[in-house]
């Protein structure tokens, strides 16, 4: 089942940051771009019930996230821009089993997919290990391995790039096209989003592309950079 | 420096279970406040050493626990000094001294998850009075994610103003220190709710 924007607007305040958006999404890579203030990241945070719309419906799997937020947050996770924001709990093997728990699986069953989700990143090594004391890298995969014990059908980058040099960025990128979820990527970053199926751009909180990577980057670049 | 996290072993204290030792650390803390005499917080302090000792977690870690509140040591032992004598002041020092060195061997020997499991137990049986157990034990425990945050915080603040040619006085790095520490919190407490941590 698809991610659904219906009529969706989002005020802070008197500030409109999303108007009226209507969409649907279902294609297994989407990119979000736009530039600073434009709501691409107000989109992404609709989607995980981190934001509730002031106008309008958002829904996965047709569980709307105002009512079923919780349910969502277990079906689509979410990456933060800044891994060190992402991680809550002092251990690298207690952290990656914080999701799990949270969302009330038994602890063993939460231990066991966290251990899983370590294991596939290359992090089991460093079970014991204070998170605080990880590298960039370790933490951003740490931040990943996190999301993945959950298992999610989809998951939301916020700017997984954005503090990342060139190279760290095309490596984040590749670990992120090789990912089976469905994967939706909010970037500043568009020619990482080249093999992507589709990408919206967003200029002052409304939909002003909706297309295939080449004519939406195009667009993009032609008209704001 | 890993102050608070846990710190794998396999000594007494690391075996014991998490109840026992918040229950001992919570009595240690009342005989501390208790006693006011030098010679028998000496011999308390003493007693804390040779259980650290004990817990094989190196003396680095006692050292690194007691740096990190070092200006506000001083502050309070200027304050003391000067309102109440040496005495007073040394005594003051010695509490405060072993109280956070007891909290950090309790913390350096207990995972997070068996102190999370311990203290919703034993918040449990206020749950009819409206308080969540999960919440507060949470809230609680989250304190150790953040003591590295919250010192993090603070040496990039005096850094920032080191770097702007400023002093290593960090009294006039609290301002930037606290609001980015407020604004670093909103997106701590936004990656909990992500996670599945549900609001209250």
């Amino acid at each position: 089942m698809p991610i659904q924007f219906e009529n969706v607007s989002v005020r802070f305040g008197e500030a409109v940051v999303l108007h009226d958006i209507s969409l649907e999404l279902r294609e297994r890579r989407i990119g979000l771009i736009g530039n600073n203030g434009s709501g691409k990241s107000t989109l992404a945070r609709l989607i995980n019930g981190l934001i509730l719309p002031t106008a309008g419906r958002v829904s996965v799997d047709d569980l709307d996230t105002q009512t079923h937020a919780q349910e969502i947050r277990r079906r689509v996770g979410f990456v933060f821009q800044n891994a060190d924001a992402q991680i809550v709990m002092p251990t690298v093997a207690e952290d990656v089993a914080f999701g799990p728990k949270a969302h009330g699986l038994p602890p063993d069953v939460a231990t066991a997919r966290g251990a899983a989700a370590l294991q596939r990143f290359g992090l089991d090594t460093f079970r014991e290990r204070a998170c605080f004391t990880l590298s960039g890298g370790e933490k951003q995969a740490l931040a990943l391995a996190g999301v993945m014990a959950l298992d999610p059908a989809w998951i939301v980058f916020d700017e997984p790039t954005t503090m990342l040099d060139r190279k760290r960025a095309k490596q984040a990128m590749a670990a992120i096209n090789g990912l089976s979820q469905n994967v939706i990527v909010v970037t500043h970053h568009v020619e990482l989003l080249g093999n992507f199926e589709r990408v919206i751009v967003l200029d002052g909180g409304k939909v002003v592309c909706d297309d295939t990577p080449a004519k939406a980057i195009t667009y993009y670049v032609e008209n704001f950079t | 420096m890993t102050i608070g996290v846990y710190v794998p072993g396999a000594s007494a204290l690391h075996r014991a279970s998490p109840g026992v030792k918040l229950i001992g650390l919570a009595a240690f803390a009342v005989c501390l406040s208790l006693t006011t005499n030098l010679a028998l917080l000496a011999a308390l302090a003493v007693g804390l050493l040779l259980v650290w000792g004990s817990a094989d977690l190196g003396w680095q870690r006692l050292i690194s626990s007691l740096t990190l509140l070092k200006w506000i040591l001083v502050v309070m032992f200027v304050f003391q000094f000067l309102s109440g004598g040496l005495l007073a002041a040394t005594e003051l020092m010695l509490t405060i001294c072993a109280l956070v060195s007891a909290a950090a061997l309790v913390s350096f020997t207990t995972r997070t998850d068996d102190m999370l499991e311990t203290l919703q137990y034993a918040f449990s049986a206020f749950a009819r009075f409206g308080l969540n157990p999960n919440t507060v034990a949470f809230a609680l425990v989250f304190v150790i994610r953040l003591v590295p945050f919250v010192a993090t915080v603070g040496r990039e603040a005096i850094e920032a103003r080191l770097a702007r040619g400023g002093g290593r006085n960090p009294i006039p790095a609290l301002v930037p220190m606290v609001i980015r520490l407020m604004r670093e919190t909103d997106t701590l407490s936004e990656a909990l709710v992500a996670r599945g941590f549900a609001r209250p």
